[in-house]
């Protein structure tokens, strides 16, 4: 290949080419399948010499993680039994004098409350097994609720209202990992009302699984959409627990 | 009492500010990603079957795809987090890995959510082990050609500021760079 050749593909790339530039080349590849061959060579070329240097960089990260992480452990060993002896009483004394450290679990029951269900039946009010589900859910009775939600859902009946309370009696189940399956997918919703819902019930799970950044940023995704149901409610948590985004 | 999140501050506020820090391969971007996500997939990887080197694998894997799709333009900003984004990706290749030939073999984790399977819609264009091929050629190059590309194409520096550093002029290190890229070509596709 030619050195304009790669200069010109290197523009392109960089987005350092003019727009007159780009729209030339675009037009050469478009007629010119052998060159359009060469372009993709050269850009899996361009992106692999950076992928292996940015690998290097991630690797000597990681060793920075490890060995930080890996620094407490001699200070531990090196003390006496003097030491963890004076250890043991501090940390029974905190256990005694002081409140327990809540954990990410205890974060969550504080933040998460059963979603109240549907107040209509939202176009499925000739299937009364949605009904007998949805009334299982406001019972409480989640293992029954979301047997039928599924049940109703292998009849054909898929839709986002199912998706999302199939997901919520997983949530009550603490079956967070399938919860989450099930959220994600509604995160594109074309209904605000099931993807906003979806948010902030992905938040939770974010935050019973202890992932703060993540949930950190769900808040603040939630908090700066001035429609969103739970603008308010995220702003109160954010206020109160810090979370880092 | 509860607990407070450890709050540390991000380098960068925007997502807008993320993507161009992670395309000019900031690595304070990096670093910053990797310390607040690093122990959320690994704990996902372990409970999962998989071993600490899974971990560290699927994580840079993730992170790497991630870096792909903003280079090529293919992220899309708005629609999730950056970090919600990442752990998603990880999440799905370590189901992509559990799925595969030599993996179904020892587990007995089978089918996934359907939303995991979305993976295939992140385009990305090299995986890994073309990586691990692709520094397997450059160490045939010397290492000259490899400061030199590393400093050009990851360190982004100027071709003067590269003459500087290794002594030479701007011209003479265009000329070099040419000849390694064209040698690193070669050797890329040899029957090209």
């Amino acid at each position: 290949m030619e050195e304009h050749r790669f200069e010109q593909f290197e523009a392109y790339l960089e987005a350092t080419a003019t727009e007159e530039q780009r729209k030339e080349l675009e037009r050469e590849l478009k007629a010119k399948p052998n060159l359009q061959l060469e372009f993709e060579e050269f850009r899996t070329l361009w992106l692999g010499i950076q992928a292996v240097f940015l690998k290097d960089e991630l690797d000597d990260i990681h060793q920075d993680l490890m060995l930080d992480q890996a620094k407490v452990v001699p200070f531990w060993r090196k003390r006496s039994w003097t030491i963890a002896a004076i250890l043991l009483v501090l940390i029974a004394s905190a256990i005694l004098f002081f409140p327990k450290e809540s954990s990410s679990k205890d974060i969550y029951a504080s933040i998460h409350q059963v979603d109240p269900g549907l107040p209509s039946l939202m176009g499925l009010a000739d299937k009364p097994e949605f009904d007998k589900a949805m009334l299982s859910f406001k019972k409480g009775e989640y293992t029954l609720a979301l047997e039928t939600f599924i049940s109703l859902e292998e009849a054909g009946g898929q839709n986002d209202t199912l998706s999302f309370y199939q997901a919520m009696s997983m949530m009550e189940l603490e079956r967070m990992g399938d919860a989450q399956a099930s959220l994600d997918q509604l995160l594109t919703s074309d209904s605000d009302f099931i993807r906003y819902k979806a948010e902030w019930y992905v938040f939770q799970i974010q935050v019973f699984e202890g992932n703060y950044p993540i949930a950190g940023e769900w808040l603040k995704k939630i908090s700066s959409n001035e429609d969103h149901p739970f603008r308010q409610k995220a702003i109160e948590i954010q206020d109160e627990f810090r979370f880092p985004n | 009492m509860k607990a407070k999140p450890i709050s540390l501050s991000p380098p960068f506020s925007t997502q807008n500010e993320w993507v161009e820090a992670l395309s000019r391969q900031d690595k304070r971007a990096f670093e910053w990603l990797y310390k607040e996500n690093y122990a959320s997939v690994r704990s996902f990887v372990l409970q999962n079957n998989g071993k600490e080197a899974d971990a560290k694998d699927v994580f840079q894997d993730g992170l790497i795809a991630m870096w792909q799709n903003i280079k090529l333009g293919t992220f899309k900003l708005q629609e999730v987090p950056i970090s919600a984004y990442l752990y998603r990706i990880c999440k799905n290749r370590w189901y992509e890995r559990l799925k595969s030939a030599s993996f179904r073999k020892s587990t007995t984790l089978d089918d996934r959510p359907e939303s995991f399977q979305e993976e295939n819609s992140l385009d990305t264009l090299i995986r890994m082990e073309e990586i691990q091929h692709i520094q397997l050629i450059m160490r045939q190059l010397g290492q000259k050609c490899q400061q030199i590309l590393k400093m050009f194409y990851y360190k982004r520096m100027t071709m003067e500021d590269i003459g500087q550093r290794l002594d030479m002029k701007a011209k003479s290190v265009k000329n070099e760079k040419y000849r390694c890229m064209s040698r690193l070509k070669q050797l890329a596709s040899p029957q090209s």
